[in-house]
């Protein structure tokens, strides 16, 4: 130690820093951080109302499509006492129902890839 | 005070954060471009749909039903032809084809000569093979109306297995009328030939335009026998009489503003279809039935880009459709430029509608002519002499006289010692002198007609 460093150190000890005040941090931080969120709660806002706008369109444009596919003549299925006395004879579970259901559906029932495998037919069921 | 300066954070997660932040925005962009565009040709489809209904055009293959004229069951001629082709021989078709060129090549050479033997034989064997399915085409000719259905209601791999049996049926009355024109059998030729005529009207239910093509073709062959059975058979006045009245009946030029409105109803089905939910791949495969048979739009079609196809497909067929009521000759004209490959529907499997157009005028014009030398010949045997021109013909054998598709005016006529000829001018719009028989020059740039030898040529 040199012959002044007595005075150094008193002279230390007299000016010892104190730092910044304890709230500085916080509030730098704070500041900053609130730029960040704000930030990014509006472009997680936009894109969250983009997609639910896009949502919206696909539903409106698949409702557009029902529309154009009723126009063409699908889906008008005419489930007659006919149809239901059909269906219980093709066994009248889902099965049966959902087969005769697709071919009245396709209009033809020997459409291209149609008809779906027949469903067993129960033939006690059609004998009186 | 705080003098440490600040840690700075490392590149790769800046990187990281920029790639993701990118993605994420890559991602939404084509998230919403999507949907807008989805949104945007659903309507535009929906608009071209309801301007074909506004039209009063049909959608479906019913609507397309709607103005055929009823027939009552007794005088179908669908239920015999449907019986025929389930009776004709699944023989090779080219081999019925090589036996009818190798007959008519013989037949139309001056002088005629006889096919070699083993022709003969093979000819044979075929029409006694299929002699049932011939009687039953011969009873559908008698019948007034037909109803045939060639299926392409129930997708395009039956009506093409129906077509391949029409034509093989077809071949083989052409066939059969050559051999019975070859024996001097001019009435029975003239019957045969009847019946190939009227056979045509298979096609005429739901004509898409691949079964229009087939009929086309089959009339085309229909007036080449025609030539043969006027040369070569000899037939009675009656028999030409009833041919001439058959060919009158012909009435190919109306057809194609029905194939027009037919391919866009085949069109319309395809995409009802896959618009349909109840008609998906998970219904199905609930069924049990497997993979959906491979078909053309390919599955995922209805998004953006297949409503995209869809919509250019139907406005592509909406020009058709007009173009193709425009009269003859214009309609020529008017359907070029229709069916470009570029928003096709169906890219390069569509038959260019133009080319379509001008083998139906071609076929016009070949029945045509081989109707106007039906009247020539029998004006040659009531007068022992040709016509100096066709209009000797009216009032006598005919009311008026049919016109060259190609020009809107009368078909032309040539007459020399040993031959005639009846024609258009064809395809380049240009009197070649009645040149119907060239076979150097480009088949587009010659006439288009009938060629009858006299007798004494013979």
């Amino acid at each position: 130690m040199s012959p002044n460093d007595p005075q150094i150190e008193a002279m230390l000890t007299r000016y010892r820093p104190t730092g910044p005040p304890a709230n500085l941090r916080d509030r730098v931080l704070r500041l900053t951080g609130g730029r960040r969120s704000r930030w990014a709660m509006a472009v997680g806002l936009a894109i969250a109302a983009l997609l639910v706008l896009s949502l919206g369109l696909d539903l409106a444009s698949r409702q557009m499509m029902q529309e154009t596919a009723l126009a063409l003549g699908a889906g008008r299925i005419e489930w007659t006492p006919e149809a239901e006395e059909m269906a219980q004879m093709l066994n009248g579970d889902g099965e049966g129902r959902r087969y005769l259901a697709l071919a009245l559906a396709a209009g033809a029932p020997h459409r291209e890839g149609f008809p779906p495998r027949m469903p067993r037919i129960d033939a006690s069921r059609m004998i009186p | 005070m705080n003098t440490e300066p600040t840690a700075k954070r490392p590149s790769w997660r800046r990187v990281l954060r920029w790639t993701v932040l990118i993605a994420l925005g890559v991602f939404v962009v084509v998230v919403v471009a999507g949907a807008v565009w989805g949104y945007v040709v659903a309507g535009q489809l929906r608009e071209e749909v309801a301007k074909i209904q506004a039209a009063g055009e049909p959608l479906t293959f019913t609507d397309l039903d709607a103005d055929r004229p009823e027939v009552k069951e007794g005088d179908d001629a669908g239920r015999y032809y449907q019986a025929a082709l389930a009776l004709v021989r699944h023989e090779d078709s080219e081999e019925i084809w090589d036996a009818g060129r190798a007959y008519r090549d013989a037949l139309s050479e001056i002088p005629t000569s006889r096919p070699a033997d083993d022709v003969v034989q093979e000819v044979n064997r075929l029409l006694a093979d299929n002699e049932l399915a011939l009687d039953m085409l011969d009873r559908g000719a008698e019948r007034s109306g037909c109803r045939f259905d060639m299926g392409i209601e129930q997708g395009i791999a039956v009506c093409m297995e129906r077509l391949s049996q029409a034509r093989r049926a077809v071949r083989l009355v052409s066939l059969r009328t050559l051999v019975r024109a070859s024996k001097g059998d001019g009435d029975g030729a003239t019957d045969s030939a009847i019946s190939l005529i009227r056979m045509a009207r298979m096609f005429d239910h739901h004509p898409v335009m691949i079964v229009h093509l087939v009929k086309v073709a089959c009339l085309a062959l229909a007036s080449q026998d025609t030539e043969i059975v006027l040369e070569r058979g000899q037939p009675a006045e009656a028999s030409l009489q009833n041919l001439q009245q058959v060919l009158l009946s012909v009435q190919l030029g109306e057809d194609l503003s029905r194939v027009a409105l037919a391919e866009r109803v085949y069109g319309l089905q395809l995409m009802r279809d896959q618009i349909n939910p109840s008609l998906g791949k998970a219904a199905l495969a609930d069924q049990g039935s497997g993979a959906l048979p491979e078909r053309w739009p390919p599955a995922g079609f209805w998004n953006p880009p297949g409503r995209w196809m869809a919509v250019a497909y139907l406005r592509e067929l909406a020009e058709l459709v007009s173009a193709s009521r425009q009269p003859w000759p214009q309609v020529l004209g008017a359907m070029e430029g229709v069916g470009s490959e570029s928003s096709s529907f169906f890219p390069g499997q569509s038959p260019s509608f133009a080319r379509a157009a001008v083998l139906t005028g071609k076929t016009m014009a070949f029945t045509r002519s081989a109707l106007v030398s039906v009247m020539i010949e029998r004006y040659r045997r009531a007068n022992g002499k040709l016509p100096d021109a066709l209009g000797a013909l009216v009032p006598t054998y005919t009311k008026s006289l049919p016109l060259d598709p190609f020009t809107g005016t009368d078909l032309l006529y040539r007459h020399e010692e040993q031959s005639y000829v009846v024609y258009s001018v064809g395809e380049n719009r240009t009197d070649d002198q009645g040149d119907v028989d060239s076979k150097e020059k480009s088949r587009r740039l010659i006439d288009v007609g009938i060629r009858i030898h006299l007798p004494r040529s013979r």
